[in-house]
């Protein structure tokens, strides 16, 4: 019975792992299509409706999508 | 028998872990929010979107924000496996409440647009971001969690103080002055209170089902009703959809909102809350990603910057810490 019980958990906490990994690489995958819009603006120069700075934009999109990618990568080594 | 007092000590370490970490990921998703809705808010006075007033803040919800959004949520569903909750959310009896309620939340995102139109998202993002203090009132009424130490009553005097500063700073980046502005700042509140009990509804359905599954929802039908919403009252939508999907500068920037508000909405909102509970979660994501807004409509997005605002800010978000912050042990108990 108890046996069971610490397998179940164990199962548990190798499943929970499995997803944390997929959420990483939907974040990812998320910012890179959030950095390829931020591109495609900064290529054409379209930043002229708001603030005209399209490397500001840039450099904004790269913090981001780094942060969301670092909360996971925290999440995966501090909590195991 | 030891290696299981073992495991059971663990889990309590896990549990007080469990509820950092979502403040970290609510924190860490800031930047997102303040890029997506800072853009929001720089654009929703421009052409096409100043056609006609109310309906410009209507518009770039539903035409650029919510559909990128969807897109986004979409993708990640399916990496993530979320997307296999999507339907059997509905076998659970609460769930269907818990979307109804969620779904709300979009009121919260059309009080938000149509609040910047009067005042600019430098003011309307930092009291936008009470939606967590709002939250948190409401998950400690109806969860029975206690908050009334005297560092909750400090913390809110706090954010009066940080908003009561916003505001006499805001006058002066704001686009409209005297009763325009207080309609503005009205709205705002009624966004805050949707959202405040959208954060309820997060706490209390990810008790039962991952965050991230009905999360789906919660956008997805937020596109379907303001769609038709928007199409029915509206007519001079008809005039600005033509205009924004004919436009692919107006698209590229469409993508920049749906997908930064979607990686705050996944990260900061739905799995911040869901690990650190409606109290702890909901006040980092709101006054973290608010005030970002704020932050970079004035750095990036070419709005006058206003030290006053940033300064009323740092005030509010002392306030926000001094809500939440308590010695682990009793995170762990409280939360366990």
């Amino acid at each position: 019975m108890k046996r069971d019980e610490i397998s179940l958990i164990k199962e548990y906490i190798k499943t929970t792992n499995t997803f944390k990994m997929r959420r990483l690489i939907g974040l990812a995958v998320i910012s890179m299509m959030l950095m390829a819009s931020l591109g495609i603006i900064y290529a054409n120069g379209w930043s002229d409706l708001s603030g005209d700075s399209s490397s500001g934009w840039l450099l904004v999109g790269l913090f981001v999508s780094a942060s969301a990618i670092a909360a996971v990568i925290i999440d995966l080594v501090w909590r195991k | 028998m030891s290696e299981l007092s073992e495991l059971s000590n663990k889990s309590t370490i896990a549990d007080s872990r469990k509820t950092r970490m979502g403040m970290l990921y609510a924190i860490l998703a800031g930047p997102a929010l303040g890029l997506a809705l800072g853009l929001l808010g720089t654009i929703v006075g421009k052409a096409p979107f100043n056609l006609e007033y109310p309906t410009g803040g209507f518009a770039i919800v539903v035409l650029l924000q919510v559909p990128f959004g969807l897109l986004a949520v979409t993708v990640f569903a399916l990496i993530s496996g979320a997307h296999r909750d999507i339907w059997r959310v509905f076998r659970s009896r609460i769930s269907w409440w818990n979307t109804f309620v969620a779904t709300g939340g979009f009121l919260g995102d059309l009080c938000y647009a149509c609040s910047v139109v009067l005042v600019g998202g430098a003011i309307a993002g930092p009291i936008g971001g009470l939606f967590g203090v709002v939250g948190a009132l409401i998950v400690a009424w109806l969860y029975k969690e206690k908050i009334n130490r005297w560092s909750t009553w400090v913390g809110l005097f706090s954010m009066g103080v940080g908003i009561w500063i916003i505001l006499s700073g805001g006058e002066l980046v704001s686009p409209t002055h005297g009763i325009y502005a207080f309609v503005g700042v009205l709205i705002i509140i009624l966004a805050t209170l949707v959202w405040g009990f959208e954060n309820f509804a997060i706490a209390a359905g990810s008790d039962l089902m991952p965050a991230e599954s009905f999360l789906w929802w919660r956008v997805g039908a937020s596109y379907v009703i303001g769609f038709i919403l928007m199409w029915l009252l509206f007519p001079a939508s008809h005039e600005m959809a033509r205009q924004v999907y004919s436009d692919p500068k107006l698209i590229a920037y469409g993508a920049v909102v749906g997908i930064g508000w979607a990686i705050w909405v996944i990260m900061g909102y739905y799995i911040g809350i869901a690990y650190a509970g409606g109290v702890r979660g909901g006040v980092m994501a709101g006054t973290f990603g608010f005030f970002f807004i704020a932050f970079f409509s004035m750095t990036v997005y070419g709005v006058p910057f206003s030290s006053i605002i940033i300064i009323g800010s740092i005030v509010m978000f002392i306030g926000a810490a001094l809500i939440i912050t308590e010695p682990k042990e009793l995170l762990a108990i409280r939360r366990g």
